[in-house]
């Protein structure tokens, strides 16, 4: 085990002694000093001198009655979402490192399907299923509670986030679980612990990074949560980022909405801080004697898949999919109004997302703003990832954490940082603008994807090329630029699909003119009611389910393939 | 009461109706405190019996007995049997200590107690002082006494090693396998061992049992089994061999090629087997011993092995042999040099060439 450690830091120890990072850095870093610390700094200091100087914007924000129950309900809503959404995905997470290779594709197909897929088209789905009248009180009929109204309460809230947010829980739970030697559960057995105990006693103390990791990434996420609740909450159950779009979009009350905005930033930082403190020394433990998945086949017995286990894994991916794929047959219903199952079909919502001008517009708008963003987050992120791994590494950790920064701080944060310092310079309204701002919340998935391909990959071989006469402009054309392509290409693509699927920056952003397909679609369940959204929510289901299905199945493949 | 007694009643395990078993009707006979090594290719099924006998694999059929009495349903936290894994499989989460004191805990062993038995355990493997490190601080070494101290600190009758010096190198390989052997004669337990190291089942065993494609093919001491092969895998599986595939022409005449060769023992009808150090070589005929049977050979590579040099040498016919010098003679032949084999005939053995 120490051999692959030793190995893993040598390129690393290689790289520190090429040429500076310096340069490569600074064009990331001063896009977003530039579009997100500047501006976070302006509402800050607004939030302490708006519209009166003093800390009166922070008393009123544990002394206005309203605002309490606000904030109350907020960390009440992200709690329990965190904590259901747990134990809904710890077993299905189990079961993933149980599975064989087909399963396992599958699970992990449907656990990203809805990651990637629409934000707003998922939202949309359960607003339509927890409507008045809709499916989900059609079931609850039999046990008497048919006339319960779910939509627009806080229950249609959670229920929808926790959906929602689920595959930032399996995801992280299954990270951790995968590294842990199956067989421990066995050696646990053998030292005289049944299989329950030898689990709860092993395997749970081991897995809990996973958990404090995706929880924590959860109710943070929760916190700062806007579409969600603005979809299917009411402002009478508001949580804290309706209100910071109420104060900032319609009152312009810049000081009230900043220190919101701070309140939400603190909370984050201490939650994520807290949690990493919290998993930090168990995650040394569990990659220092953890064990790669591959070898969890070991003891029969011990790790064939429980029927009941089998059943709530089928329940949780039957929650994670079914509510997303309703969008497709509601489509084509002919309906002038939102009604799943469709009572009568037709195409013209699909005829009238290709050719009303208002759709095709914004349609045009997305892909320009996403093709932009991916083309700038690609190039500044791309070289900072190289100038990342040139710096020493007293100053990487630091560096590091602040490209990634836009990442942990909430959307809506963002979107009112954003806002309020774009309306001083004219750029609020433009897709110009919007493509910044997405820019900068893009570079850390650029970043994080060509700096993994870059620590995986032997730095030696470029002194190797030199050796063999390549000058060093060949040798990264010819040796560095190929082994690292493919991660600058999954950045891009993140990237692209960060700027196309984001909406509460672009809702705040937006003016006639500067319309992407998330606030179309956003516009077109709150200002209007305008079926198109169904249309709209079914061709980016498909274009983005499609391409993870084939590359799961061809994975899959592969590695069966391989083992041969 | 010290080591058990484990029976293995035709066992077999089936992955899937279409596959071959993966274990195909083994019978064996384990004796109180024995150490017995089951020894075999990989694929062999000797992992699968060791998880039939530790109860995470469920047999399809046949039975498993401890000291006379039925376990084959009996879960494995039930068996009471110790079991050292592969890449030692100690828990990351938990110190050196408490992971020896694991299985104490599950049989509610009180605190004092628990804290001497585990102290005992490390010394016994040499690691005291080491109880508050955690796994990943230790060497791979050490982390095996670990494994072995927690294997063996609740007294369990039986201990099952499922190769566990494959990840180590050979120096401290050769180290373990001698604390294991001595934990096996102060303990007095029955050890169960599996590995694919022909030198460590050798060295380590009361008897091995070899295993090829699920079924036991030969089982007995490590002196019976390199002397007195019964089957030409075992002969070639187990040390070296010189093998020449003639056939039998008359009860005492074993015949190859031109050769005819004398005959003692038991005749059988199969490939004659002569072990490297039963093998002399001559440079002429007249230095050959009266009633020795030959063949002539050609050297094709000597090489020099510290205590010993080995000789290789091609047969006319294809086959190939060797035979080793002690060192400290030294040989007066060279790759090329033409010379005569010999070997006594009650040193070689008549092997049948396929089970």
């Amino acid at each position: 085990m120490a051999v692959p450690t030793a190995t893993a830091v040598a390129p690393a120890r290689i790289a520190r002694a090429s040429a500076s990072g310096w340069p490569l850095l600074l064009p990331a870093v001063a896009a977003l000093v530039i579009l997100f610390v500047v501006p976070l700094v302006n509402v800050v200091v607004d939030s302490f001198t708006e519209p009166n100087a003093g800390l009166g914007n922070y008393a009123s924000l544990f002394t206005d009655g309203y605002t309490l129950r606000v904030l109350g309900r907020t960390l009440l809503i992200a709690l329990v979402v965190s904590l259901v959404g747990v134990l809904l995905a710890y077993p299905y997470a189990y079961a993933m490192t149980l599975a064989g290779r087909t399963m396992r594709a599958v699970l992990v197909t449907v656990v990203l399907v809805p990651f990637w897929t629409s934000m707003l088209a998922r939202n949309f789905a359960w607003m339509v299923l927890l409507q008045d009248g809709g499916v989900v009180q059609d079931l609850l009929r039999p046990f008497g509670l048919g006339g319960v109204t779910l939509l627009g309460t806080p229950l249609a809230v959670g229920i929808a986030m926790t959906q929602v947010l689920l595959p930032f829980l399996v995801l992280p739970m299954y990270s951790a679980m995968s590294q842990i030697d199956g067989r421990l559960v066995a050696a646990g057995q053998s030292l005289g612990a049944p299989r329950a105990r030898s689990f709860r006693r092993v395997y749970l103390p081991l897995s809990m990074p996973g958990v404090v990791a995706g929880m924590s990434l959860v109710f943070v996420l929760a916190l700062g949560f806007y579409v969600t609740p603005a979809l299917l909450g009411s402002t009478q159950t508001a949580m804290i980022a309706q209100v910071i779009n109420v104060r900032a979009r319609e009152l312009l009350d810049f000081g009230g909405a900043g220190a919101m905005g701070m309140f939400l930033l603190v909370v984050t930082l201490v939650v994520l801080g807290f949690a990493r403190r919290l998993a930090g020394q168990n995650i040394a433990a569990v990659a220092a004697g953890g064990q790669p998945a591959r070898l969890t086949a070991g003891g029969g017995r011990s790790s064939e898949v429980r029927p009941w286990l089998r059943a709530y894994t089928a329940i949780v991916a039957i929650l994670l999919v079914v509510p997303t794929l309703t969008v497709i047959p509601m489509s084509f219903s002919a309906s002038q109004t939102f009604t799943f199952p469709p009572h009568s079909w037709s195409l013209r919502w699909y005829h009238e997302l290709f050719t009303s001008p208002e759709w095709t517009a914004s349609i045009l708008n997305s892909l320009q703003a996403g093709i932009l963003t991916a083309l700038f987050a690609t190039v500044l992120g791309t070289m900072a990832a190289f100038g990342l791994a040139r710096v020493s590494s007293r100053w990487r950790g630091a560096i590091n954490g602040f490209l990634l920064s836009p990442m942990i701080v909430p959307h809506i944060l963002v979107a009112l940082v954003v806002f309020s310092a774009f309306l001083r310079v004219g750029l609020s309204g433009t897709l110009i603008g919007i493509i910044l701002a997405h820019t900068a919340l893009a570079i850390p998935f650029v970043v994080i994807a060509v700096t993994a391909r870059l620590q995986g990959m032997d730095v030696r071989l470029a002194a190797v090329a030199g050796s063999l006469g390549a000058s060093p402009v060949s040798a990264f054309r010819r040796v560095t630029l190929p082994l690292v392509l493919p991660g600058i290409l999954s950045g891009a693509v993140l990237a692209f699909v960060t700027s196309l699927d984001e909406v509460v920056i672009a809702l705040f952003l937006q003016a006639p003119g500067a319309i992407t397909l998330p606030v179309q679609m956003y516009n077109s369940v709150t200002v209007q009611i305008d079926p198109t959204i169904s249309a709209a929510s079914s061709v980016i289901v498909v274009l983005v389910s499609v391409p993870i299905l084939l590359a799961q199945v061809a994975g899959a493949r592969r590695r069966q393939g391989g083992i041969r | 009461m010290k080591g058990g007694r484990v029976e293995l009643v035709d066992l077999s395990k089936r992955y899937g109706s279409t596959e071959p078993p993966a274990v195909d009707h083994v019978t064996l006979d384990i004796e109180p405190g024995e150490f017995i090594t089951l020894l075999g290719p990989s694929g062999s099924g000797k992992t699968t019996t060791l998880n039939m006998i530790v109860g995470f694999t469920e047999p399809t059929s046949g039975r498993v007995r401890l000291n006379d009495r039925d376990i084959t349903q009996m879960p494995p936290h039930k068996r009471n049997f110790g079991m050292v894994f592969q890449n030692y499989a100690l828990f990351p989460h938990l110190t050196v200590a408490q992971n020896v004191a694991f299985p104490l805990r599950e049989r509610k062993v009180p605190a004092a107690e628990t804290e001497r038995l585990v102290g005992g355990a490390l010394d016994l493997v040499d690691l005291a002082g080491m109880g508050n490190r955690r796994p990943h601080e230790l060497s791979g070494g050490q982390q095996q006494r670990v494994a072995l101290a927690r294997a063996v600190v609740f007294s369990p009758s039986v201990l099952l090693l499922d190769e566990p010096l494959s990840a180590l190198d050979r120096k401290l390989r050769q180290t373990l396998q001698r604390e294991i052997k001595r934990l096996h004669d102060e303990l007095g337990l029955t050890f169960v061992f599996v590995t694919h190291d022909q030198d460590e089942a050798m060295t380590l065993s009361d008897r091995i049992a070899i295993f090829d494609a699920g079924r036991i093919v030969a089982v007995g001491t490590p002196a019976e089994l390199y002397h007195r092969p019964s089957t030409l895998f075992v002969a070639r599986f187990l040390g070296e061999s010189t093998v020449f595939a003639g056939r039998l022409v008359a009860p005492d005449v074993y015949a190859w090629h031109d050769r005819k060769w004398t005959i003692t023992g038991r005749p059988r009808d199969g490939a004659l087997v002569v072990r490297p150090e039963r093998i002399a070589v001559a440079l002429d005929e007249q230095s050959v011993p009266a009633g020795a049977n030959t063949a002539p050979a050609v050297v094709t590579d000597v090489s020099f092995y510290g205590t010993f040099h080995r000789v290789e040498l091609a047969f006319g016919d294809d086959s190939v042999g060797c035979t080793v010098l002690p060192a400290g003679t030294s040989p007066a032949i060279e790759p090329g040099a033409r010379v005569i084999a010999h070997w006594r005939p009650e040193d070689q053995v008549l092997v049948t060439a396929e089970p």
